[in-house]
Formats: structure tokens, C-alpha cells, sequence
């Protein structure tokens, strides 16, 4: 883990560094607080909660269906997933079965999040690394999928798409067509783009591998998950492990890595791109006509009862815990968020290293404030 | 090989004693500064302005690999690295200390001394004629106005090569000396971590 | 410059009888060279940074700027629109208010930035744009002033910008500047030492100092061969390392240490804005433009055409044109210069940055070896051709 050890014959005199909430690398609004000497960090502590919002507070003065909106807040460069959980969460509850179309229209939906997630991450990523030319590829390309999304529900970061009951609105004619257009466009890219300027730099490579080592057993000791996870060598992820929707009907791998390091956690975003696509080939093929919702009443109540739905988001594992006492507004709504895990790490990994690795590793878990802090 | 004209040189530059003399109240204007600045950044950098003065005279007087060195070496490694220490140790938001009495009394000692030596060497200087180069064959015909990047080289090679090679020699021991002299000295070998004995190569420099 | 100044001047005068002192001479060949030289940094800064963002356009699949500007040239062609969003950003930035924060200090942070420009103006000096046998006993240098040191002079120089870079971090009492300030100098004293020795070849192959000497002694050719005349050729090693680290020496992605937004925030000069921050983005391009016009003068052949000399009078038929070979001599170097800066851009757009200890690393123990071997290369290549092909100049 350590990659910059202390040299006895040159330390000097160590200062406070506030890195952030103003800082084009915290994503955010992030603040490390970092103890530096010289340009090696000695310990880092991240402060979080600048972009509080008491969201969880706030849906337990909503009724359900209102829910929707707020939940899509949690993490506004995922926000499918995000409101997917919350909506899975109450429909747990009032024990709903979907139609076939909205389970379907969900998941394409989530991957296409997915995609433009991780786009967004392998931007930052390599935009922190001080390249602005594979920044500016994935944006290109995200602003197509986010076309796609745009022609569905109306809106581009924050969707309000799912419905306690299925989705809002069904797709457009031509969608799939459009989306598989889109995938035919953007998957050769992936190597011709993507990887090439990136992947075989000497100095991006000396910048990553080997840098920001996590191991299996801390990974799992501070609650790390999803791509972070796999970049760990584990085989984990809640797709395969409690499938939800249909995902058991559709054939994907999940990639993995065992080295830990910044590098293998790209990388395994890099591989997560190609699954995804797969699976949106998959379902364009699969995805049968009929209804897209369940009609719930104005003034929904729901049974009481509390429940727990984790799902894959883009960022990991991200779950929702719903306690319903018997009205048409939650009485505790929870989010457990793999972003605030994933911040979690940092005093541990953000030590013995270089100031600038800082800003490599930060961008390699894809933090997302809001999700962060709520 | 002619040498060009060279209008940049004493003899044919029109304007050459008014530059000198801007070159020359500058350059003492800054030496005061640097004396009497209260913040020593600020001392630091009239001292800089100094050698930059001190440059331009070498220029004017036909010295330009003289007044090339100056600059290369005075402002852009000695003094930048005497800025760089002065960085790490003068806080910028740190009240001035306060000079004790005896410190420009002592400075005044040490400056009329060294202006007595200066005094004793330039009055027995004679600067009038230029000296016949010590060189033989077409190399004797360079005389001391152009004492230019070729003549240099060839002096240093030929009649001073043993003081210019014992020049280095002492350079090399300073540098180890001062190596030796950073190094931490109260580290005993049980507290240092192995991999730090192992990198004797400090890979970051910029923590010294 | 001032030969030919006396000559056109003598012939410009002639003709009316007059006939001018020397340090007449001088003193306009001065005035005209300090004008010169203000108004082709400035302007070539602002069409290099124009440049620079249509390149960068280029490489990342879109069209850079395209609003400021004739529509009707946009239109046509992505080369053709946005061509004055530079002077538009000059001219916002001018008018900005000149902040400068209350508890910086006052005196470094007012100096720094002039001393940049000072610098980047200064560097020009040296830099020989062509030759001209036109009414000349001899074919005489086109620079503003061809220095007998210019080589010296030139790595000389940048030394200023080092220290204004630390004055700047240091007296905009921010830790990012001031890191950025420490890192400025530590990149530019360990690079500095492998340019020096990277130039150290073409200097005994010349073995001149003065750039112009440098120039005409490619012309010259190796081994009796005109075509591998260029220090390209023997100095292989030399020029690619000479290359890297003049884009250390520039402050360019990927060694951008000092500045590396994404860390530091633009390091140095967070704390500028206005008109100031303004003096370094333009030092800044025209450095950049400076290290290529070094890198063709000393490896490249500067403004020459291998065998091909082109004559002082072009007659075309009753037409005479004069200063035929200083026309085409600046035409060649120019193009030359902006296919090495063409390289430079391309890299910083490619290439993510370097981290300071691998710089370091790099620099010490990879660029600094082989810079000496080039050293002993050239040597040996120079006492080849003095024994077997004559003296060189």
C-alpha cells in the first residue's frame, strides 16, 4: 500500500493541507485534510457533508410517489439506480409484480446509467490524471446516451423515470434501434479511443499501477463494493449474487481484477462498459410488448413493515432501507450508499503516498459527494 | 577566425557609459536594499536585481560568457536556491524579528574590512594596458577586451588546467560535505526503516 | 541585424545624400529591434494560443473556437473561424479589475508577472531568423542581436522565469502556489542541467556559441555531405533530449508540474487574474514558441534548405527582388519552428501528466546519462571530421 515511504533524511517540516471543498479534484465537494511534508502525505483525513441535503429527512415528510424525485437526488450521475432502489423498496413492501416491459425498460435504463456513469468516471479519472483529450472523448459519447435518455423521460441528470410500479413512460418508437445505433458507434471506440490513448502510455501506466493498493480484507473491512470491490480480485457483485428484475435472464460476466491498484480499478470500469452493452444488446432482443406500470392510487399507503433492497448502482452496492408505518409517508427511509464507504477508505489508502496520487486514487473510486452526504 | 564588431562592447556602443551608470545605480540601489530590507524575500530578490546589474555590466564590457555565467549560475541556481531556503523558513504572516544592536555594528566591522582588502588589491591593479595573452601562435592576438568564450576555454585547458582541475576536486568534497551534512544525524540505526537505508538515490529532491 | 540595418539604411539614404553616423545607425537598429521583437511576442502569442485550442479541438474530435469571428470564414472551415477569440480574450482581460488580495505580498506578486514577460521578451534576442549575403562581404545573420554567447544566453535567461515562478508562489500566500512555486524549481534546476548538456553536442560540432555560427556550420554538412548537415543527425540523442526537457523547461503538459490545475488548482498563479495572470499565458505560449525555434536553429538546420541556397536577388524577368535568401530564410525557419511546436502541441493533448517523483527520476538518472554519452558522441564525430574533412569553422 505504501508507495512513497518516509525517508528519515529528508523529512522536514510537516503543514496542513485543506484540499477542497473548492477543488477541482475532490469531486465535489469533498475536503481532505491532508498533513503533507514536503510532497509526501502523512495522513489524510476526509471531511464530508458539504452538500448535506437531510434527504432521508425530507421523503419522511413526502408521500411515497414524491419519493421518486428526491431519491434520483441521492446520486445525480446514477440517478436511475438510485431511484430504482428507493422504488424497489417500496414495491417490496406492498408485495407488487412488475410487468415484464417495466422490469425490462428498468434494466436498460440502468445500464444505460451505468454507461454513462462510468464515462463520466473514466473521465474525471483521466481529466485529474492531467489529460484533457480522453475527458472530452467521454463526454462526447455520454451526451448520447443522455440523448437517449432525454427522448424517454424529458430530462438528462435527473430523470424521475421510475415509478412505484413500474416506469413512467414507455420508450419511444425507434428507441431500441437508436440504442443499438448508439452501441454499434461507441463500442469500437472503447479500444480505439478510450483504451489507446490511455491504456499503453508509459506515464499514465507508472501513474497507476501499483498505486493505491487495497487489499481483499480491508476492501471488505471498510464496507468497499462494487468495481472498487472487483478491482479487489472478488467476484461480487448484487446482479449476480441476489439477482433482482430480470437479470437472471440475461448473460453477463463480471469482470474482475486482482491487483487493488488505481489501475485495476479503472480497468475493471473499462470491462463493466462491455458487459453493459452486452446486456443492452441482450434486452433490445428480449424485451416483449405490453404494460410499463402498475397503477398505484394518489394517496398510497403501505402496509407497515420495514425492508431492505440493495441493488447494483453504478458506484457499488447500493441499498435502501424503508421502515413504513401504515401511511402514505415512509417513517424512516435510509440509504446505504457506496460512495460514503468508499470515502471511508481514505485515511487508510491516502498515506506514505505522493500529493499527486491523491488525486489519481480519489478519481479511481468514483466518489460522488451527494450520494456521499445525502 | 575575426572577431565581429561587436556593438554591444564598450568602444562602439554610443550609449555605453549611460547604461552604465543605470546599470550601476541599480545595481548599488539593490545592494542597499538587500541590507536594509526588513523582509529577507525581499532582500532576496533586490539581491537577484544585483546580480542581474552585475550581468549587463559584464555585457557591456565586452564579457558576455562572463555575464551569460552570471546569470545562469548567480540568479538562476544560487540565488533561486537561497529564495527556495528562504521560503521554508521566513513565514509570510510572521511578525519581523527585530535586529539586536550588535548586529550592524558587526556588520559595519566586517564590511570596512573587506572594503580595505578590495582597496589594497585594486590600488596595486594595474588596469591600463591590456596584458599580452600568455598563449602562443594566432591565439596571442586576443587581448583582454575580448576575453570571449574561446579564449576562456583555452586558457583553462592550457596554462590552468591544474588549478581548474583542483578547483573541481574541492567542489566535488563541498558537495559531499554538504550532502553529509543534511543527512539526519541523531537517526540510529534501529528507528530507520530498511527501505529508506536502501534508497540512497533520494528520489525526491525537493524535500530537502 | 546591425549590418543589415547599415546596409539598407545606407542604401534607403543614399540616394538624398545623407549619410548617417554609427550610432545613429545603432540606435535605430536597436529601436527597430526592441519594436520587433514586443510586436511579434504578442502577436505571435495570441496566434499560438488561438492555435493551440484548435489543435487541441482537433485531437479531441471537435471544432475549438468558432464564434469570434467573420461567419462567412467559419463557415467554410474549422481553420478559418474564431480567429480573433484570442485578441477578444486579451481585451476582456485587460479590462478586468486588477485584483490583488490583501494579504498577499504586494511587492513579489506585482513583480512576478513582469518579470515572465521580461524574460519571454529577452530569450528572443539571440535567435537567428535567417541570413543574407545581399551587399554583404559575407552571408550576415538575421537575429536582433546574434550574440556570440547566444546558446549561453538563451538557457541564461529562463533562469528569471524560475525565480519569478517561486516569487509568484511565495508571495500569493496560498499553499497551492507556494507548492507550485517549489515544484517550479525543482523541475527547472534538474532539467536544466540535461538541456545543457544536450546542447553541449551541437556546440563542439560547431564549435561556436553564437546560434547563427550554429546554423552555418549544418549548412556546412558532415563528412563532406551536405544532406546529414543537420545536428539532428550526430546529435541524435541530443535533440530528443534537448526536446523533453525544453517541454519541462516551458511548463508544458506533461510537465506542467507547477501548474497541474487538477492538483494544485493552477498552482503559481492561482491568485492572478486580469491583466496579470494574462503576462504569464502569454510568457507561457511564447516560451514554448522560443524552445522550438531553438530546437530548429540548433538541430534542424535553422533557416536553411539542404543543398539549396537561395540567391540575395531574385529576377523575375525586369523585377528585382532583394533580400531574396532573408525572405525565404525566415519562410523556412518559421515553418520549421511551428512543425517542432505542431510536436509540442500534439504531446500535451495526448499525454496525462507526469508525476513529480517519476520527473525527477526521469530526469536525474535517464535524460542526464544519455545527454553525456551524446556529449562523447559529438565529440568523436567532431574529431572525425576535423581530421579526415577539415577544419570546422
Amino acid at each position: 500500500m505504501s508507495t512513497f515511504p518516509p525517508n528519515p533524511d529528508l523529512t522536514t517540516e510537516e503543514f496542513e493541507l485543506k484540499m477542497g471543498p473548492q477543488h477541482p479534484s475532490t469531486h465535489g465537494v469533498l475536503q481532505l485534510s491532508l498533513t503533507l511534508d514536503g510532497e509526501r502525505v502523512v495522513a489524510c483525513q476526509p471531511n464530508v457533508g458539504f452538500l448535506h441535503r437531510s434527504i432521508e429527512k425530507i421523503l419522511e415528510h413526502r408521500t411515497y410517489a414524491q419519493g421518486v424525485p428526491l431519491a434520483d437526488r441521492v446520486d445525480y450521475c446514477s440517478a436511475m439506480t438510485s431511484s430504482l432502489a428507493y422504488v424497489m423498496a417500496v414495491e417490496k413492501l406492498l408485495d407488487l409484480t412488475l410487468p415484464p416491459r417495466a422490469e425490462y425498460l428498468r434494466v436498460i435504463m440502468s445500464e444505460l446509467n451505468r454507461i454513462a456513469s462510468h464515462l463520466l468516471a473514466y473521465g474525471t479519472f483521466t481529466l485529474d490524471l492531467g489529460g484533457t483529450t480522453p475527458f472530452l472523448f467521454a463526454f462526447r459519447d455520454r451526451e448520447k446516451v443522455l440523448d437517449l435518455f432525454e427522448e424517454t423521460c424529458g430530462a438528462r441528470l435527473l430523470y424521475n423515470y421510475m415509478r412505484i410500479g413500474g416506469v413512467a413512460c414507455d420508450i419511444k418508437p425507434g428507441f431500441l434501434e437508436r440504442m443499438i445505433a448508439f452501441l454499434d458507434y461507441w463500442e469500437p471506440l472503447l479500444a480505439s479511443e478510450y483504451e489507446a490513448i490511455v491504456d499503453e502510455n508509459p506515464i499514465f501506466y507508472n501513474r497507476t499501477k501499483g498505486v493505491g493498493i487495497l487489499a481483499q480484507a480491508d476492501a471488505l473491512r471498510y464496507g468497499v463494493c462494487g468495481p472498487n470491490l472487483r478491482a479487489c480480485g472478488l467476484n461480487c457483485d448484487v446482479r449476480k449474487n441476489e439477482p433482482y428484475s430480470v437479470y437472471p435472464e440475461l448473460e453477463f460476466d463480471i469482470p474482475t481484477r486482482s491487483e487493488g491498484d488505481t489501475f485495476a480499478r479503472y480497468r475493471v470500469r473499462m470491462e463493466e462498459l462491455r458487459q453493459s452493452a452486452r446486456i443492452l444488446r441482450q434486452c433490445a432482443e428480449k424485451i416483449p410488448p405490453g404494460e410499463v406500470l402498475v397503477r398505484q392510487p394518489q394517496e398510497l399507503k403501505v402496509p407497515e413493515g420495514e425492508t431492505y433492497v440493495h441493488i447494483e448502482s453504478s458506484r457499488g452496492d447500493l441499498g435502501c432501507y424503508l421502515v413504513a408505518d401504515g401511511t402514505e409517508k415512509p417513517y424512516r427511509c435510509k440509504f446505504r450508499t457506496p460512495s460514503f464507504s468508499h470515502c471511508s477508505v481514505f485515511p487508510h489508502l491516502f498515506k506514505d503516498c505522493l500529493f499527486s496520487d491523491i488525486v489519481a486514487m480519489c478519481a479511481s473510486f468514483d466518489i460522488v459527494l451527494p450520494e456521499t452526504d445525502r | 577566425m575575426p572577431l565581429p564588431v561587436d556593438i554591444y562592447a564598450w568602444d562602439n556602443f554610443p550609449f555605453a557609459s549611460a547604461v552604465f551608470w543605470c546599470f550601476a545605480i541599480v545595481m548599488l540601489a539593490c545592494a542597499f536594499y538587500v541590507v536594509t530590507a526588513k523582509r529577507i524575500f525581499h532582500a532576496g530578490i533586490a539581491m537577484i536585481g544585483c546580480f542581474v546589474c552585475v550581468a549587463g555590466i559584464y555585457a557591456l564590457l565586452g564579457a558576455h560568457f562572463m555575464a551569460g555565467l552570471q546569470l545562469l549560475v548567480y540568479v538562476g541556481a544560487i540565488a533561486t536556491l537561497l529564495l527556495f531556503a528562504v521560503m521554508l523558513t521566513d513565514k509570510m504572516m510572521e511578525p519581523q524579528r527585530k535586529t539586536t544592536f550588535f548586529q550592524p555594528v558587526l556588520g559595519l566591522i566586517a564590511s570596512f574590512s573587506m572594503l580595505l582588502v578590495l582597496w589594497l588589491t585594486l590600488s596595486s591593479s594595474n588596469f591600463a594596458a591590456p596584458q599580452p595573452a600568455v598563449l602562443e601562435g594566432e591565439a596571442s592576438a586576443i587581448n583582454l577586451a575580448s576575453l570571449d568564450t574561446a579564449n576562456i576555454g583555452l586558457r583553462l585547458l592550457s596554462p590552468y588546467t591544474v588549478p581548474f582541475e583542483l578547483i573541481s576536486v574541492i567542489i566535488l568534497a563541498t558537495l559531499i560535505g554538504a550532502a553529509a551534512i543534511a543527512r539526519k544525524e541523531d537517526r540510529s540505526p534501529a528507528t530507520a526503516p530498511p527501505q529508506a537505508a536502501a534508497a540512497a538515490v533520494p528520489s525526491k529532491p525537493q524535500e530537502q | 541585424m546591425e549590418p543589415i540595418c547599415n546596409r539598407l539604411l545606407t542604401d534607403i539614404l543614399s540616394p538624398w545624400g545623407i549619410t548617417l553616423p554609427t550610432w545613429a545607425i545603432v540606435s535605430i537598429a536597436l529601436l527597430v529591434a526592441l519594436i520587433a521583437i514586443y510586436a511579434a511576442v504578442s502577436v505571435n502569442a495570441l496566434f499560438l494560443i488561438w492555435l493551440e485550442r484548435k489543435i487541441s479541438g482537433r485531437i479531441q474530435r471537435r471544432q475549438g473556437p468558432m464564434l469570434c469571428g467573420p461567419k462567412c470564414m467559419a463557415q467554410k472551415s474549422m481553420w478559418l473561424g474564431g480567429w480573433i477569440a484570442t485578441v477578444c480574450d486579451a481585451v476582456k482581460l485587460i479590462f478586468k479589475e486588477d485584483i490583488i488580495p490583501s494579504k498577499v505580498d504586494k511587492f513579489g506578486f506585482i513583480l512576478a508577472p513582469i518579470v515572465v514577460m521580461l524574460a519571454a521578451i529577452a530569450v528572443y534576442v539571440p535567435i537567428p531568423w535567417s541570413a543574407t549575403a545581399y551587399h554583404q562581404t559575407e552571408r550576415v545573420t538575421f537575429a536582433f542581436a546574434d550574440l556570440n554567447v547566444g546558446l549561453l544566453y538563451i538557457v541564461a535567461v529562463p533562469s528569471l522565469t524560475v525565480f519569478s515562478i517561486l516569487t509568484a508562489g511565495w508571495s500569493s500566500n496560498n499553499k497551492y502556489s507556494l507548492l507550485g512555486g517549489f515544484r517550479s524549481v525543482v523541475q527547472m534546476l534538474s532539467y536544466e542541467i540535461p538541456m545543457m548538456f544536450a546542447l553541449m553536442g551541437p556546440i563542439i560540432l560547431a564549435g561556436s556559441l553564437s546560434l547563427g555560427d550554429i546554423v552555418k556550420a549544418q549548412i556546412q554538412g558532415l563528412f563532406g555531405i551536405p544532406f546529414l548537415g543537420w545536428f539532428i543527425v550526430p546529435s541524435f540523442i541530443g535533440a530528443i533530449v534537448y526536446f523533453i526537457c525544453s517541454i519541462a523547461e516551458s511548463n508544458r503538459p506533461p510537465f506542467d508540474m507547477p501548474e497541474s490545475e487538477q492538483e494544485l488548482g493552477t498552482g503559481f498563479n492561482t491568485e492572478y487574474s486580469g491583466m496579470r495572470f494574462a503576462m504569464f499565458y502569454l510568457a507561457e505560449f511564447s516560451n514554448a514558441f522560443v524552445v522550438s525555434s531553438i530546437f530548429t536553429a540548433v538541430f534542424l538546420g535553422g533557416w536553411s534548405i539542404p543543398g539549396f541556397i537561395p540567391p540575395a536577388e531574385l529576377h523575375l524577368g525586369s523585377l528585382v527582388i532583394p533580400y531574396f535568401d532573408l525572405l525565404v530564410g525566415i519562410v523556412v525557419f518559421s515553418v520549421k519552428a511551428y512543425a517542432v511546436l505542431l510536436i509540442l502541441m500534439w504531446i500535451r493533448w495526448t499525454f496525462v501528466r507526469v508525476r513529480p517523483d517519476h520527473l525527477m527520476n526521469f530526469g536525474w538518472k535517464f535524460l542526464l546519462p544519455l545527454s553525456i554519452a551524446n556529449v562523447i558522441i559529438c565529440t568523436v564525430i567532431a574529431a572525425v571530421q576535423q581530421i579526415y574533412f577539415g577544419g570546422l569553422s
